[in-house]
């Protein structure tokens, strides 16, 4: 459930920010590997099995990952601007939850831990890859808020814009959680992107 | 800034923790964790005090340790919604692991006995949203309330989210906080990235061999008005764009979030006499902030106990406590704001003798230095950087 929050929706109505660009990923759309430079294929039928996925996108990006980034690319296109320099704030409950569970198989068989997997497990790993990949030095932060990450995603790049103006790209993704940590059955995946841009009427708008 | 609490290793309270750092005393001992290599680390004492009753489906490590200091705010906190409501109070909270530890329990057991705890809860004990529900409902927040996870950087970019929700009118007040707990995950991961010391750490020093984790949480409460004598006064984020875990070689990253910072404070290089570091112990990590410092701040050797100009005095904390990763940036800007309230900074344990290469002034003796503005950085995977300034109230 999503709580309203009577001080941020008063505070909202004074903030102007128009939506120029989307993107949206659902396991059915499967276009998250080819929107971001990696196989669909592949990360399609990385959603479609319970728990872990079995087949691991390539170059070793995580299906979270790849779903940020394919959101990220639809987003900015639509709207015009480059990911080498817009801001980014990235949602997700869980983070890099396929990534964490590989880890703890690790540390449960060999006890020695992949150190690529152990960079790539923070929250942070699909905002960076993005920012290392369009070599954006610009904002990126990774928030998460439960059932609340939409909302806390949306105040966090509102604020911001009322900050700096511009643009800030949103984003919010999870990977399947996997059911083999659940006591029921697992999550599917999904992955959104709301390209913002203030409003020059607000005051605070345009220009950073 | 109208109130503060930490906890770690040097103490479960802030004022043990202030005596420990004025001392030189580090609170780095034998990691509590079975681990097959030795791993120095920032623990803290045990036992750690149970969730209350009503909360114990949200129990992990790290809800544990979130409730420990947040006990020493709570009366600034319940005065600030006396003050503003309860929904014009926000809580912002940095964390990396959140309830990993206690998932890495659960793990054990399904692979052990084929079955997961009864009562393990993913939602609750293992997500960022279980924490936050935890710490909200202990705080009576009624605002909006969230996570940063940027790895080290979180608690203190956790500073910069509550800047900008205060600034655009959302809320009145923010509970900053930073937590994070020792979990095999942690010790094993940065084991395996051939960076943490078998011994303890020792950043900025020329014998240094790595980094040492801890453990801990810490909380700030920012109000838009009020007579704090303390004033936040401008953060700085920037992206490396550079590699996972390794900082860019001339420190640009952290070059732009330390500029950034000073230039939305309205401050010169000059008017800042300290800097706590974010130096973790890795020569890669030391020589990139160093050359950010230097190119900010100039070279720089400060004997006085006056701001005069010459540079920041620059300290690393990380040999008292351990790098506590996400509940760091919270933690070291607390002991920043420590520096300027009380006017001493610590030594910078474990620094003598000194990485010749450095080029800035780090302080490997505690001193009196009183000066009008401090500076506090963390820098993180991901290539994300965050630098705050703080103030003295005019």
């Amino acid at each position: 459930m999503i709580r309203a929050f009577p001080a941020a929706g008063a505070a909202a109505a004074h903030r102007r920010v128009a939506v120029v660009g989307v993107g949206l990923w659902t396991p059915e759309s499967g276009s998250a590997g080819a929107a971001a430079g990696g196989d669909g294929a592949r990360a399609r039928a990385a959603t479609t099995g319970q728990g872990t996925p079995a087949i691991r996108p390539r170059r070793r990006a995580s299906l979270l990952t790849q779903i940020a980034a394919a959101v990220a690319v639809q987003a900015a296109e639509q709207g015009g601007v480059s990911l080498s320099e817009v801001p980014v704030v990235m949602g997700s409950g869980f983070g890099e939850m396929a990534t964490t569970i590989d880890l703890l198989k690790e540390c449960e068989t060999s006890g020695d831990l992949s150190p690529t997997r152990f960079h790539n497990s923070v929250h942070n790993n699909a905002a960076a890859h993005l920012s290392i990949t369009h070599q954006n030095r610009d904002f990126s932060t990774s928030i998460a808020a439960g059932h609340e990450t939409v909302a806390m995603v949306l105040l966090e790049a509102v604020m911001l814009l009322h900050d700096r103006g511009g643009h800030v790209l949103a984003i919010v993704a999870d990977e399947p959680l996997p059911a083999l940590l659940l006591h029921d059955r697992g999550t599917p995946a999904v992955g959104a992107a709301l390209l913002l841009a203030a409003d020059p009427t607000d005051g605070r708008g345009g220009g950073r | 800034m109208t109130a503060y609490a930490a906890a770690n290793a040097l103490g479960g309270d802030t004022q043990s923790v202030v005596v420990a750092l004025r001392n030189g005393r580090s609170g780095l001992g034998p990691c509590p964790l079975p681990l097959p290599f030795a791993a120095p680390s920032g623990a803290m004492a045990e036992p750690l005090p149970p969730l209350p009753a009503r909360l114990s489906a949200y129990d992990s490590r790290t809800a544990r340790l979130a409730l420990i200091p947040l006990v020493e705010v709570l009366p600034a906190v319940r005065a600030a919604i006396a003050r503003h409501g309860a929904d014009r109070v926000g809580l912002v909270l940095g964390t990396t692991t959140a309830g990993l530890a206690r998932t890495e329990d659960a793990y054990h057991q399904l692979a052990q006995t084929g079955a997961l705890p009864e009562d393990y809860d993913i939602y609750r004990q293992h997500s960022f949203g279980g924490l936050v529900e935890v710490v909200r409902a202990v705080a009576s927040i009624g605002g909006p309330s969230y996570v940063v996870s940027t790895a080290c950087s979180a608690s203190a970019k956790a500073i910069g989210s509550a800047q900008r929700l205060l600034q655009g009118g959302t809320v009145d007040a923010v509970l900053v906080g930073g937590v994070d707990g020792l979990c095999q995950t942690t010790l094993r991961g940065f084991h395996s990235l051939q960076i943490l010391s078998a011994q303890p750490c020792r950043p900025f020093g020329a014998e240094r061999n790595g980094i040492n984790i801890g453990e801990g949480a810490a909380y700030l409460l920012i109000e838009r008005a009020g007579d704090a004598a303390v004033r936040l006064l401008g953060v700085g984020e920037s992206s490396d764009a550079f590699h996972m875990s390794a900082p860019h070689p001339e420190g640009l990253g952290a070059l732009a979030a330390m500029t950034q910072a000073l230039t939305r404070a309205g401050l010169a290089p000059r008017d800042v006499g300290h800097i706590n570091a974010h130096s973790p112990g890795t020569k890669l990590n030391d020589h990139s902030e160093a050359r950010a410092i230097t190119a900010l701040f100039g070279g720089a050797a400060r004997d006085t106990q006056e701001c005069n100009g010459d540079g920041p005095v620059v300290v690393s904390t990380k040999a008292y406590t351990g790098h506590l990763l996400g509940a760091g940036g919270a933690t070291e800007a607390i002991f920043a704001i420590v520096a300027l309230e009380q006017g001493w900074i610590p030594a910078s344990l474990g620094a003598d003798p000194i990485d010749p290469a450095l080029g800035i002034d780090v302080a490997t003796t505690g001193r009196d230095l009183r000066c009008d503005a401090v500076m506090s950085n963390s820098f993180a995977f991901g290539g994300s950087n965050v630098s705050v300034v703080f103030g003295r109230a005019a």
